[in-house]
């Protein structure tokens, strides 16, 4: 959901294979040899968190930079990741299957159950150059939902950010649910208690309320 | 006798899974088999196909299979660990070999055996099974009614209402052959009863042909009042202490005061309401039936160390009766194993952390794995969720993996509240919330507030 910057290439080898299909305009082939490479270099530019709903999906342990050697990622068997490899545009699937800038990591459950291959708009890709959460979205920290802003006046445009604020499972109710906790635990710390922890999921939602309750 | 440890190497939808069935490290019974155990997951993963498993294994000497129908032989590699007093030792079957075989982990083998034999001699019943088709099996179908000759004379107690003549060591009240498994546990009230007519129908008759001077009539008369006094009716008893309760919750109650010659079936419970009018058992409901046909076995037999099946204990119960049926049946019996299967998150809600065992579908619904409720050893610092503490939506989210609050509709409506919400905050921010405009959206903000009982965080 906040703004996520993947120019950070650890796995060097992919990128270069991937650079050379592209520029040969060749259909990318059916080989998971770099999967691991993709998945956790876009961990590591995600901080860990799933791209579209910013729960948390692995341990900083994961994604740290030792795990880079000869620009692989060196995969252990036993920590594991609860996301998914997702294209961003089902449509690109086809041709261009390890397009770096369509890929993203996402809630397995959010890949599986929600958005699956539905239609997307590019207005809410996390990626974007223009892509700027605080414009485009606003928080109730009442039902802990994300709604368009609706300072927006374009309503094509605010029903385009409705639509994908559903495609990607950003008000799905685990989410919410999970999010909820956060907020509260937040809230109750900065409020109740006087103090601030270390906040590792669900930023974009815990800054607003922050500037909310001006706390 | 309790089950400590079940592998299932290769067996149906499961392979190379362990259930340890012990209480975690820092419980008071730590290392000991549970007491009871629930499996939940969807349907499918093998819940039912794990309590026949069980029942296949607690049940599967060869020698008894006179008395009962056992469930087809397992073809899998599977292995269960059995402790009972200071003794552990398994039963295992193969893909070669479908036969049970024992495996002690050490000591006098020789002993040990003659010990598990007495053991398995002396407990009486070793398992009894109720499986979801219980309902089904109306044990006043099952037990035969007396015929109108045999009223005559001791025709009535010479009937064979013992088909075991011992105690039998499985009581199965599956489709097959529940008509023993009936007798057997209705034998006491059956007993009373026989008792009670044939002296009744005595009196009845020295009365009818005056053979007798009244002297000895009276006499009868005394001996069956003594008798009475000294033998409490087990249908009283049974309404007293276990079933009247529970049954008083859907307005019904057992009825205890019967006219006996006029029944057909010494073993029929009959309820009436709460007003004292008879409710005949083809009106009684599913749910009903379900509690009869289960808590009144447990409660008639007492089972000591036995192993308890018990699937879809929910079967037709409305929640709050639900909430304490298990309480109901464990409190039947002593030292005793049980193994639940539901669907039922107030089933699961009485159950600690480390009796639930989840089972769940792989990826490729291919495959069961196991989920316990730990993360790493099993200690009982290393659970997260307690369903007895959670709410019932929480059960849900947590241990039966439900991923919505509510319906589509909920969540649409819920996007409308939180968009509302956010509009109202700007007219706040803006000071500007005694607009009509404003106090138009706050009016539908609180209706839908009120249509989702949806309830405002007040703290802040």
């Amino acid at each position: 959901m906040r703004k996520i910057d993947k120019s950070i290439i650890l796995s060097g080898e992919y990128k270069a294979w991937v650079d050379g299909l592209n520029e040969e305009n060749r259909k990318h082939p059916d080989d998971r040899k770099y999967y691991d490479d993709v998945f956790f270099n876009l961990l590591y530019c995600q901080k860990g968190i799933c791209a579209y709903t910013e729960i948390r999906l692995c341990s900083p342990a994961l994604i740290s930079d030792s795990k880079w050697q000869d620009n692989r990622y060196v995969k252990c068997d036993d920590q594991k990741s609860r996301g998914h490899l997702e294209h961003f545009n089902p449509t690109l699937k086809t041709e261009k299957y390890w397009e770096w800038e369509n890929l993203f990591v996402i809630d397995s459950d959010i890949n599986t159950k929600v958005k699956r291959g539905r239609k997307v708009f590019p207005i809410l890709k996390p990626d974007a150059p223009a892509y700027n959460p605080d414009e485009l979205l606003e928080y109730d920290h009442e039902t802990d939902r994300f709604g368009p802003n609706p300072a927006i006046k374009d309503e094509k445009k605010r029903c385009q950010i409705k639509y994908m604020i559903e495609t990607l499972g950003i008000n799905a109710d685990f989410i919410v649910r999970e999010r909820r906790k956060s907020c509260n635990r937040f809230k109750k710390n900065m409020l109740e208690y006087n103090r601030e922890e270390e906040i590792d999921e669900f930023y974009t939602a815990i800054e607003m309320v922050r500037k909310i309750l001006r706390i | 006798m309790k089950i400590s440890k079940i592998t299932l190497n290769s067996y149906n939808q499961f392979k190379d899974i362990t259930i340890d069935l012990t209480y975690p490290k820092g419980h008071k019974k730590q290392g000991q088999p549970l007491d009871k155990v629930c499996f939940i997951g969807q349907s499918g993963t093998g819940k039912t196909s794990l309590l026949r498993l069980i029942k296949w294994f607690v049940s599967g000497d060869r020698r008894i299979d006179e008395v009962i129908e056992l469930p087809p032989l397992p073809t899998g590699s599977v292995e269960m660990e059995f402790q009972f007093e200071d003794l552990t030792f398994k039963l295992h079957t193969n893909e070669k070999s479908p036969y049970l075989r024992p495996g002690f982990p050490g000591g006098d083998t020789l002993e040990i055996s003659r010990r598990l034999i007495r053991y398995f001699q002396e407990i009486s019943p070793l398992l009894i099974n109720f499986p979801t088709e219980v309902i089904s099996n109306r044990f006043f179908k099952e037990v035969e009614p007396y015929k109108e000759e045999e009223l005559a004379g001791d025709s009535v107690l010479k009937k064979d209402v013992h088909p075991f003549g011992l105690s039998p060591q499985i009581v199965d009240f599956a489709f097959h052959e529940p008509k023993n498994s009936w007798e057997y546990a209705l034998k006491d009230i059956i007993d009373y009863r026989s008792q009670r007519l044939k002296r009744s129908l005595e009196i009845s008759d020295l009365k009818a042909r005056q053979e007798s001077s009244t002297g000895e009539t009276g006499e009868k008369e005394r001996e069956y009042k003594e008798w009475l006094d000294n033998h409490p009716d087990p249908v009283e008893t049974l309404a007293e202490q276990c079933l009247d309760k529970i049954l008083g919750k859907v307005g019904l109650k057992v009825k205890v005061d019967i006219d006996l010659p006029s029944i057909r079936n010494l073993g029929y419970i009959q309820l009436q309401a709460l007003d004292g009018t008879a409710v005949p058992g083809e009106f009684w409901s599913t749910g009903t039936g379900h509690i009869v046909m289960t808590v009144l076995p447990l409660f008639q037999v007492k089972p000591r160390n036995a192993v308890i099946l018990i699937d879809e204990p929910e079967h037709s119960l409305y929640p709050d009766i639900q909430l304490e049926i298990v309480d109901l049946y464990t409190k039947q019996t002593r030292e005793c194993q049980f193994f639940f299967a539901t669907h039922s998150p107030v089933i699961a809600s009485v159950f600690e952390p480390w009796e639930i065992v989840e089972l769940k579908f792989d990826k490729e619904h291919r495959r069961v794995n196991l989920n316990r409720f730990h993360e790493g050893d099993n200690d009982v610092e290393n659970y997260r969720y307690y369903p007895q503490y959670l709410r019932w939506d929480s059960i849900l989210y947590r241990i039966f993996d439900l991923k919505s609050e509510g319906g589509k509709k909920r969540n649409k409506e819920l996007d409308k509240l939180a968009e509302l919400n956010i509009r109202i905050r700007k007219f706040k921010e803006q000071n500007r919330l005694d607009t009509p405009e404003a106090q138009k959206l706050i009016e539908k903000a609180l209706k839908l507030s009120e249509k989702l009982d949806w309830e405002t965080d007040k703290r802040f």
